[in-house]
């Protein structure tokens, strides 16, 4: 925590044009919650320099809710409204098989929900396919690391920061929870001083295993190219980097999921057991893959429920 | 269901002179065994109701029929096992609660009072699979649907309520009687903290004693974990579990749904982070109390519980 405490200037210097704003704008904020638009811009996750950046490498675009070409990964922060947060800050991690991002039905949709539980959340633009690993690992730790650095001074605690993601945005989240001290996650810059590791993990039909029955080949393919080390397909695959230093996580999956089935989440709730980490799994009978917010789905359309009831019973939902 | 129509006259006459139409609490309790009890302890000693409830050294199984209140059309009907270890029936918190909890949801529940380790296997299983055949047989008597008949167990009442769901087929199961004819397969399954397996990993070996007797081998322990006998014709199952079970762990639940998945079956499966064993309905266990509404909206998506009851 000291050091955090010391790191914080350093880091509100180096991203000063867009550091995290829960205080000092109120009117604006309210004003942009009541639009339900972000509460700031976006906050670039590497001011230095995006580690292993592509040059030339043609535009982000933006098409029916869906990014592409991710090359200047950042946090998009919503902000309950003034008043409301709870001290809690969750960094939502959207799906799209690290092809794409559907950043608006697994990201913005996501950060309007949290905010009406009092949660600060950020949505993360990660890089996809173009990169390949370790590129995502390496901005959702930075993500983790940049929100605690900022915590003091953006009303956050700083051990209230999750992860949450959907399907490959569930791999990315549950990598953070496994992975958050791995070497290839840092790049020699301040930041990797503060801890990476998230205090709690949401996984929603998360990818978990990349080999196998029950694998996402996609993913896979995205991540890690087409012919990868076996090694490197093994060291993705989730459920076997649990220890008992893996953060409490929450899993939903949907059982007529045939795109990412949910022995993904049970294999991933099995390891966290063997470990001696709390967990919950809600394993509906139906539910298809991408169910996101959607309210037409049946019981698996109440998971928001039994994670905000997940949330309050870890004391999650408190203010201090 | 021919069969069924014809031995209903026979089994009503034969066994339910204390039978009575209607509706709201329990109604006297319906002998399993008109003709007999299979394999009956002579000179056993009276059955046992101690503190809470809890009933020991069944000798004379029954169903107590909780009709729910006349709807449109044949209702939903639950067997409810309560759990013990195979020792002893909670049949007040996981029996009589839960029934009470099944009528205000539209759905007729019978508590079935089954045989312990005064007998072990397979009295329990046939006693388990006669209720399912006495139910069918007789559906009209109690205007339950024939179709729509389930099982839920707690704790070793889940074993029971599992084996019910796996073992509908097996000879064990019958007894040379005419209701043998009638399909013993349950519709659905609900387990709440169910044993599932009787040697490790996850065991519950309590149950596996009471059961299968001290001596059990590997391999008969293993036959009864029920996972293992999971087929494409299991029916469906809800499942619910709490982390903080130390007696029965959650695994239990979790290699069931993974067999029900192998098999094709559809399942659902809910893993509370904390929940201790034997809860039952209790409020005040946190998200998993919960978990009758969860059972509910599962029951409504399958079509088991009306619109408007859950």
């Amino acid at each position: 925590m000291r050091l955090i405490v010391a790191i914080t200037c350093v880091v509100a210097c180096a991203v000063g044009a867009a550091p995290v704003r829960a205080k000092g704008q109120p009117a604006a904020v309210a004003a942009l919650e009541r639009q339900e638009k972000p509460s700031s811009a976006a906050i670039p996750l590497w001011p230095e320099g995006v580690p292993g950046a592509i040059k030339d490498a043609g535009p982000e675009t933006l098409d029916e809710g869906l990014v592409r070409n991710v090359h200047e990964p950042s946090l998009t922060p919503y902000l309950p409204p003034p008043g409301r947060a709870n001290g809690t800050a969750v960094i939502i991690c959207p799906g799209g098989g690290y092809t794409v991002l559907a950043i608006e039905k697994e990201g913005a949709a996501v950060a309007k929900w949290l905010n009406t539980l009092g949660i600060s959340a950020f949505v993360l633009k990660y890089r996809l396919k173009e990169y390949g690993h370790p590129a995502p690992l390496r901005d959702v730790l930075r993500a983790v690391r940049l929100l605690r650095s900022e915590a003091p001074r953006g009303g956050i605690q700083a051990d209230r920061i999750g992860v949450i993601g959907f399907s490959a945005g569930g791999h990315l989240a549950a990598s953070a929870a496994t992975l958050f001290d791995a070497p290839e996650g840092r790049t020699g810059a301040e930041l990797d001083r503060v801890s990476a590791r998230p205090d709690f993990a949401i996984l929603v039909y998360p990818v978990i295993v990349l080999s196998g029955p029950y694998a996402h080949a996609g993913s896979r393919r995205a991540l890690l190219g087409e012919a990868p080390a076996p090694a490197l397909v093994d060291a993705l695959s989730l459920d076997a980097r649990v220890t008992k230093d893996t953060p409490p996580a929450f899993l939903v999956h949907g059982g007529t999921d045939t795109a990412v089935p949910p022995e993904n989440s049970t294999l991933f709730y099995l390891a966290l057991r063997r470990s001696g980490v709390p967990a919950e799994l809600h394993a509906y009978e139906r539910g298809i893959h991408g169910f996101g917010l959607q309210p037409d789905h049946g019981p698996v359309s109440g998971w928001p429920n039994r994670c905000a009831e997940w949330m309050a019973a870890k004391g999650l939902l408190e203010g201090r | 269901m021919r069969v069924a129509f014809l031995l209903l006259c026979i089994t009503v006459m034969a066994g339910s002179g204390a039978l009575l139409e209607g509706q709201g609490g329990p109604q006297a309790a319906i002998p399993l065994w008109p003709e007999g009890v299979p394999g009956a302890i002579s000179g056993a000693g009276p059955e046992v109701v101690e503190s809470g409830g809890r009933i020991s050294n069944v000798h004379e199984p029954s169903l107590t029929p909780y009709l729910a209140p006349a709807g449109s059309g044949p209702a939903t009907a639950v067997i409810v096992c309560p759990g013990g270890g195979y020792n002893r029936l909670a049949a007040d918190h996981e029996g009589r609660a839960v029934a009470e909890w099944l009528n205000s949801i539209g759905v007729s529940a019978f508590v079935l009072k089954y045989r312990l380790r005064e007998y072990g296997h397979p009295a329990p299983l046939r006693d388990v699979l006669r209720a399912v055949r006495l139910l069918r047989s007789g559906h009209d008597r109690w205007g339950i649907a024939p179709d729509r008949i389930g099982v839920l167990g707690f704790s070793a009442g889940g074993h029971l309520a599992a084996s019910a769901g796996t073992l509908f087929g097996e000879a064990d199961g019958r007894t040379g009687a005419p209701l043998d004819a009638v399909s013993a397969r349950p519709d659905f399954m609900v387990l709440v903290y169910p044993v599932i397996r009787l040697i490790a990993p996850h065991a519950h070996t309590g149950s596996g004693r009471s059961l299968l007797g001290a001596n059990a081998t590997a391999e008969r322990l293993e036959q009864y974990s029920l996972d293992t006998r999971v087929t494409r014709d299991t029916p469906p199952a809800f499942l619910v579990h709490g982390g903080t079970d130390t007696a029965v762990p959650p695994e239990n639940s979790v290699v069931f749904y993974l067999a029900l998945r192998r098999a094709g079956v559809p399942a659902e499966l809910h893993l509370y982070r904390e929940g201790a064993h034997g809860i039952g309905l209790r409020p005040g266990n946190g998200p998993m109390s919960d978990w009758p509404k969860r059972c509910a909206e599962w029951m409504m998506a399958r079509g088991l519980v009306r619109p408007g009851e859950a």
